[in-house]
């Protein structure tokens, strides 16, 4: 059949037919895809998978404080830094920019994370209970580690930072907070959520958490000056609790940064001990440096050409050997790999930080004797997390000489731990006793808000941004 | 009427296989069977005016496979063509396409000779779209079209992307560094997306291809592998010899049929097919050398007045440790390129040989490519072998089919580089004084004594014993750099590699039922098989990083696309100047990636295998992406001088997100041929088109994600998952949409053509990667709809032929583009980059925008930040675009410095030819209007306190200089607006001369065609920027935002000998 134009039907049908045939074969082809490495929330959001949930909570922590002991570590020359990082240089130098990227997307962004994971276990699991789908033990379990790492967090947050803000832009978060929030309010939010975990451990039958989060509640008080409280708190920890957290030599991801940035040959020995000569630009000195080379807690290697130092300045470099011990002697180039060091735990409380808890309440109640005893006891024994023998103290009774003691006497049982930032922060807001090294271009004693949460949470239109120094 | 026979020898059901069998017979070489009834076509095509024989025209009966290419004296001769009347078609861009009626006898040779005109706008230049061939007058929007075989030729560049370069307006080509085996960035009309992809979309005779860069993390690892924005290129693994002509979609207002692949532009590449006719032979050699600028100084602190390297030059820093310690008084210099020159001059061999030719039914094009050549770094090569076979058959008068296959080997060596201490830039720029011993007397013992610089200083200034570090220089023995320690042998012993193979077919068939109806399918594949290999192998006597217990990490990738396509097309005659076209199509396009990574740490021998490390891992993942679409476009044609078009693409994909589903994009358009004839002006035409194509997200973009992660237990690891990143449910893709106009002129008899195009692009919904606020828990950006991109210019083509007298010909061509770049909508700024925050995405501001304080003398004298509400005096921006000038942000003095990607870039191209049988060929290019961050400069003003001269450069009166007290302050403090630099740089960027063997030359040597070229690359650099080549860029080829120097290859020159035969 032809139509006016002379030209025949069947093309038009055999255009309409012949797409129609082929959309129709290739509409049978799936849009579906299948990525079985994506995971999802909801893949993980059932009851079978709360121990995977516990599991990356204690990891996410892990991953936090490893960052923070290195970085806290430099703002209090436990560390120094022997790199060229300038974002490095300014925390080592305490003169943090508010736009430290490095700090920014290392520390704050761990801590946040970690925060947030525990919350969120906390909160999902507490939903769980009486579920007969979910493991009642695993539930009590995962409410007692939720709370415990959220208090542990909040804790460092308090600690480290001159503000901090949870949730973010996201309302539906139960942490969130429309404003940025002081250290004192993030300390005492700490210790509400310590007690909390206590009860809950206990129930959940986890005696060393509840026990560690006894000592966690004791720090937290001794932050917002209430001694007596934290000498209460640390009463009734064992002498011998040791609650780590672990590392693992299986993965470059997992291990201890601590030891991987300060060990011979990973990270290039960008970070040291101070020993007050050549290594750096300020010539630091660690406060204790003398006294743990004469007792062999850091071995110094004179040998410049095994031990040159990252940047080659370095002619007398000072190998860490305090927490994570070399397999050859001391004085002898370490030999990688070193398993014990890559995965050595970090303490996160210990009956020994009770202890000296206890004593220093005991000094500020003005039992200065009763104190020293109950230092030495730990520190003149070798009774302590390194089994080392260190000078007694011998308090004066001038509150600035002896702070540095105590100082001491923490440090001889929590170097590198995370826990000398704290504790100068403290003595200066509480005492107005400044222990920080002085003499650097940089005033900083604490972190500034981060500049990526300034730029991005609705919330925050004022924030300590505009420091140095952070208070 | 096409004789019967056709369908009775070969019917139209035949299986393709058959016809692949058939063309494979044909391919090596068989005779075909002998055919009665058959006679040739003949004859020679040279150019009016001139009388120059024109080579590489294409001479075809339209609608079959009988075809050939004239050779070097513009003959032609087809066989084999059945008795008939026949319309012949001779068709070579730059000149007006003809055709003359010929009648074949049986056993007769019909002699047609053809005489073309140079058309300055060639409006019935055949263009390969989705829809099928168009004449370039139908089109409503530009699209360039690069004669790739002119320009392989001219350039003997390796790099397919190359051969875009300076070719079309609009096109941004730009390499990241000097070693060989990377590729280009090539944008578009500027940057039209924040976070997306902004490659082109590259399809190769119909089948869409794997373009992104190899650039994933797996360059970023544990250990100490860096090779910074060395990044292996997907588009270098091709061969420009094989191609014929590249098409370039520049934007939605062109490329809406492309649908959500579009936004960025697409580039279309045909490879060369054969022609029934005489087998035709052709090799060709390439034998040159890469060349670095080798103007390497000594520098020393007391002598800094030319501190600063020209362009092209590599200048190792005269970095005083004691000048940092406060010991100005002594100086020590020492540099690495003057005792340990690691710079070679690159050995470059290119080898190419192809054939050509059919019979009958059939035609075929194979070519062969083997390629190895050297960069200037003692690790880096290339080898590439390429091999190509294309088939074309016609089994019936109504169907033809072709198939297109192109195999690909690319093994590429890449050294240490950019942003890398351990690199062979890191090691020979930043090299510390005391790396070599000294002597001098002890001012304390009067002794003479061997020391090292430094520690002897530093002794002074601590009263430490001199005679310490006597004659104990850490890495004298080897020249060995400051920042890493290592020398420059122990930098070539690290292995950058990766290996590939590659194979890209496709299968096209049109079947024309009658002569109104077309239908078309293809059906193309694309796999690539890489293997990266990066090693530090075993050396136990280096003391730095885990390289020195051998590291190594191997990822291997499998990319697979398909892609299948039909269309078809109708022609309806409306009356007797009026037609309506209708075409339909579907596309499915799938593409699948697999990696798999192996890595290990610490090897106990010299032989880093995973299998023998004390440490080690595996990864894998695999990711997925389908779409289908459906097309269909109406145009309206009157008189062969008005069309009107109007068309719409509905695309679904497997991007999941409620709101990524079916998108639709439509496109209108006209063209207008209001003038073609002879007088002063010859040919107006003007078009103006209006289309929406898009950028979709990946398929996993819009959901929530968790990481499962190895955690640490007390006794064991442990599988535990941690929070990644939040979803957007509400994810769209992001849309542009562009207006474009403008008008095709040529006028004195042709000789004058300007094109002159207008665009207005509008990126919406633009996706971008936003960082979240730290606190809500995420780790990962959030991919969110935020804002809009504009992108408006315009580009002009003027193309003229000067002199055209028999024995002289003179042709120019200049290209130049305008593009402005504006983030039009974005609620809040988002900072970024360069270590920092030195770079936003903000409103009114262009994409990526350099932002930086400005630091000033204040009124005391001291160095300071100039606060906003101050004027800029003499260390300001001081080119900054005028209403940008003022804009500064109270928060941190942060102002405006201008943009990483030009403003402006175009070309100019002349050709002489000489006698018929020299030719000069020249291109010049440039690119203003960016700016440009001296990574290098900068690093070394900021670390360990600043160790550059200028820093230290000190005054008449003792004191520091005002510069060198900027430079402290700014060094300081992260302060980078002083390093980010104004970057416009012109380059001459190919001279080239050829020599055409007169006919008594070849006749003598018995070959058809014999040219011998010499060709000069990166001859000259015309740039006030101040550091090593303002085109580089340390982020790599892929990467528009952070356009930055540190420690980055300068691009070599190239020089190359090149013989070619035709036989």
């Amino acid at each position: 059949m032809r139509n006016r134009l002379g030209l025949t039907r069947r093309p038009w049908t055999g255009v309409a037919t012949g797409l129609a045939a082929l959309a129709l074969v290739l509409s049978s082809c799936s849009l579906d895809v299948f990525d079985p490495d994506v995971v999802s929330p909801e893949d993980v959001s059932d009851p079978a998978s709360l121990d995977v949930a516990v599991t990356g909570v204690i990891g996410d922590l892990q991953f936090a404080l490893d960052d923070y002991v290195l970085f806290s570590g430099l703002f209090t020359d436990e560390f120094i830094l022997a790199g060229t990082f300038p974002t490095r240089i300014e925390i080592d130098e305490r003169r943090m920019l508010f736009s430290n990227a490095t700090h920014n997307d290392d520390l704050y962004e761990r801590l946040h994370v970690s925060r947030f994971s525990a919350d969120n276990l906390a909160v999902s699991a507490q939903a769980l209970v009486g579920n007969p789908d979910a493991d009642e033990d695993l539930v009590r379990v995962a409410i007692a580690q939720g709370q415990f790492a959220g208090a542990y967090v909040r804790m460092l947050f308090a600690e480290a930072y001159c503000q901090s803000i949870f949730g973010g832009n996201n309302e539906e978060d139960p942490s969130f907070e429309s404003s940025p929030v002081d250290p004192d309010a993030r300390m005492q939010g700490a210790v509400s959520l310590f007690q909390s975990a206590q009860a809950s451990a206990t129930v959940a039958g986890l005696s060393d958490l509840a026990a560690a989060a006894r000592v966690g509640e004791a720090r937290a008080q001794m932050f917002l000056g209430n001694y007596a409280a934290a000498a209460a708190a640390a009463a009734s920890v064992d002498d011998g609790l040791e609650y780590e957290s672990f590392y693992s030599s299986n993965d470059p991801s997992q291990y201890n940064e601590v030891y991987a940035f300060t060990y011979f040959d990973s990270e290039q020995l960008r970070w040291t001990v101070g020993n007050g000569l050549l290594t750096t630009r300020w010539n630091e000195k660690f406060a204790f440096f003398d006294e743990w080379v004469d007792i062999g807690l850091i071995a110094v290697d004179v040998d410049p050409v095994v031990f040159r130092a990252f940047d080659g300045s370095v002619t007398e470099h000072v190998s860490l050997q305090l927490i994570y011990p070399p397999p050859g002697p001391l004085g002898e180039p370490q030999q990688p790999p070193s398993p014990a060091g890559q995965s050595s735990p970090i303490f996160l409380a210990t009956g020994y930080e009770a202890r000296i808890m206890e004593a220093e309440a005991a000094y500020r109640a003005g039992d200065l004797a009763g104190a020293a005893a109950l230092i030495n006891s730990r520190i003149t024994t070798g009774d302590n997390p390194h089994g080392k023998v260190f000078a007694p103290v011998d308090f004066t009774g001038d509150f600035a000489s002896d702070i540095v003691e105590i100082g001491r006497a923490y440090s001889a049982g929590m170097w590198l731990t995370g826990h000398r930032l704290g504790f100068m922060r403290r003595v200066l807001r509480n005492d107005g006793v400044d222990i920080y090294v002085t003499g650097k271009p940089g005033s900083d004693t604490a972190f500034p808000m981060s500049k990526q949460e300034v730029d991005n949470n609705d919330n925050v239109s004022q924030a300590c941004t505009s420091g140095p120094p952070w208070s | 009427m096409k004789p019967t026979w056709f369908t009775r020898s070969i019917p139209a059901s035949v299986p393709g296989l058959f016809a692949v069998v058939l063309s494979v017979v044909a391919l090596l070489g068989l005779p075909a069977a002998a055919v009665a009834q058959e006679g040739a076509v003949a004859g020679q095509i040279t150019a009016i005016g001139t009388g120059e024989q024109l080579i590489g025209v294409q001479v075809f009966v339209p609608g079959t496979s009988f075809g050939t290419l004239t050779d070097d004296a513009g003959r032609f001769r087809i066989t084999g063509v059945p008795v008939g009347d026949y319309t012949l078609r001779a068709s070579i861009i730059g000149y007006q396409s003809f055709e003359q009626p010929v009648t074949v006898t049986a056993g007769e040779v019909a002699t047609v000779d053809f005489v073309l005109e140079i058309s300055a706008v060639a409006l019935d230049e055949v263009v390969a779209t989705i829809t099928g061939e168009r004449r370039r007058r139908e089109l409503a929007a530009d699209i360039s079209t690069i004669d790739a075989t002119v320009v392989a030729d001219n350039t003997r560049t390796s790099d397919v992307n190359e051969v875009l370069k300076g070719q079309a307006t609009g096109v941004y080509v730009r390499k990241a560094t000097g070693s060989v085996g990377t590729g280009s960035n090539v944008r578009i009309r500027g940057t039209g997306s924040v976070s997306l992809s902004k490659q082109p979309l590259y399809v190769i005779d119909g089948a869409i291809i794997e373009s992104e860069n190899n650039d994933d993390s797996a360059f970023i690892v544990p250990g100490d592998f860096f090779i910074g924005g060395q990044t292996f290129s997907r588009v270098q693994d091709l061969n420009p010899d094989e191609i014929e002509s590249v098409e370039v979609i520049k934007g939605p207002a062109a490329s809406a049929l492309w649908g959500a692949r579009g936004n960025a532009g697409v580039i279309v590449i045909t490879t060369k097919k054969g022609a029934a006719g005489s087998t035709r032979w052709n090799a060709r050699a390439d034998l040159g050398s890469n060349i670095q600028n080798p103007k390497f100084q000594a520098d020393n602190i007391t002598q800094q007045s030319d501190f600063i390297p020209k362009p092209g030059e590599m200048v190792s820093t005269a970095i005083n440790m004691a000048a940092f310690f406060g010991l100005r008084d002594t100086t020590y210099t020492q540099n690495l390129f003057d005792t340990n020159n690691p710079f070679r001059n690159g050995f470059v061999q290119n080898y190419n040989g192809n054939v050509t030719g059919g019979a009958g039914l059939w035609n075929y094009f194979g070519s062969v490519q083997y390629a190895n050549q050297k960069g200037t770094l003692p690790n880096n090569d290339q080898e590439k072998f390429n091999f190509r076979a294309n088939f074309g058959v016609d089994p019936s008068s109504k169907v033809n089919l072709s198939f297109s296959n192109g195999y690909s080997s690319n093994e590429v060596n890449l050294p240490d580089n950019d942003n890398n201490g351990a690199g062979f830039l890191g090691v020979g720029t930043i090299s510390f004084a005391w790396e070599k011993p000294i002597t001098r007397e002890d001012p304390v013992t009067g002794e003479t004594v061997e020391t090292c610089p430094l520690a002897y200083e530093l002794s002074l200034a601590t009263g430490a014993p001199t005679d310490t570090f006597a004659g104990n220089c850490p890495g004298a023995e080897n020249d060995a750099g400051f920042l890493s320690g290592i020398s420059f042998d122990e930098v070539a012993t690290r292995r950058n590699r990766q290996k590939l193979e590659r194979y890209t077919g496709s299968g096209n068939a049109t079947w024309t039922p009658t002569a109104r109806w077309t239908n078309r399918f293809t059906l193309g594949y694309d796999l690539v098989n890489s293997r990266i290999e990066l090693t530090t192998p075993v050396d136990p006597t280096r003391p730095f990083g885990t390289g020195s217990l051998g590291n190594t990490y191997k990822p291997s990738m499998t990319s697979r696309n398909i892609t299948m396509q039909g269309t078809t097309t109708y022609l309806q005659p409306l009356g007797s100047s009026l037609d309506f076209e209708f075409t339909g199509g579907v596309q499915w396009f799938r593409n699948t990636t697999e990696e798999f990574v192996v890595a290990g740490q610490v090897f106990p021998a010299t032989g880093p295998a995973v299998n023998n490390s004390v440490t080690n891992q595996a990864s894998d993942s695999f990711d997925e992406q389908k779409s289908l679409g459906f097309f269909a476009q109406g145009q309206f044609q009157w008189n062969n001088r008005v069309f009107v078009n109007g068309a719409i693409r509905w695309d679904n994909n497997s991007a999941q997100g409620e709101n990524l589903g079916v998108q639709t994009y439509p496109k209108f358009g006209a063209s207008w041929v209001a003038l073609e004839g002879q007088g002063i002006f010859n040919t107006l035409r003007f078009r103006g088109a209006w289309g929406r194509s898009g950028s979709l997200p990946g398929t996993n973009d819009a959901i929530a994600l968790v990481a499962v992660n190895q955690v640490a237990l007390e006794q064991s690891d442990a599988l535990g998952i941690s929070p990644q990143r939040p979803g957007n449910d509400l994810l769209s893709p992001e849309t542009g949409e562009e207006l474009e106009f403008g008008f095709d002129l040529a006028m004195l008899s042709d000789r004058l053509g300007l094109t002159f195009s207008y665009y207005d692009q509008k990126t919406k919904n633009s996706v971008v990667t936003r960082d979240l606020p730290p606190s809500e828990g995420f780790p990962f950006e959030q991919f969110t709809n935020i804002g809009q991109i504009d992108n408006k210019g315009f580009e002009v083509a003027l193309d003229a032929l000067a002199v055209a007298a028999e024995n002289f010909t003179w042709d120019l061509r200049v290209l130049a583009s305008n593009n402005t770049n504006e983030i039009s909508e974005l609620r809040d700024p988002i900072q970024f980059g360069l270590g920092g925050d030195v770079q936003r995405h903000q409103q009114g501001l262009p994409y990526a925008a350099y932002m930086s304080p400005i630091v000033e003398l204040g009124d005391d004298g001291d160095p300071r930040v100039l606060p906003c509400d101050e004027t800029p005096g003499t260390w300001g921006p001081d080119d900054t675009p005028g209403e940008k000038e003022d804009f500064c942000d109270p928060l941190d003095n942060s102002r405006y410095f201008g943009q990483p990607n030009p403003v402006w870039e175009g070309s100019f191209q002349t050709t002489f030819t000489l006698f018929k049988y020299v030719q000069l060929y020249a291109l010049f290019d440039f690119q203003a209007g960016q700016h440009m961050f001296n990574g290098t400069t900068q690093f070394m003003s900021g670390f360990l306190g600043g160790i550059t001269a200028e820093q230290w450069e000190v005054g008449p009166d003792g004191e520091f200089t005002d510069t060198a007290r900027l430079k402290q302050f700014a060094g300081a403090r992260d302060l980078e607006g002083l390093w980010l630099l104004p970057a416009d740089w012109g380059k001459w960027r190919t001279a080239q001369i050829r020599f055409d063997m007169p006919p008594s030359v070849t006749r003598f040597l018995k070959v058809n065609g014999l040219s011998i070229q010499f060709i000069g690359e990166n001859l000259v650099t015309w740039t006030d920027y101040n550091g090593i080549d303002p085109e580089i860029n340390s982020n790599g080829q892929g990467v528009d935002a952070n356009k930055s120097e540190f420690l980055t290859l300068a691009i070599p020159r190239r020089f190359l000998a090149t013989i070619n035969i035709f036989f």
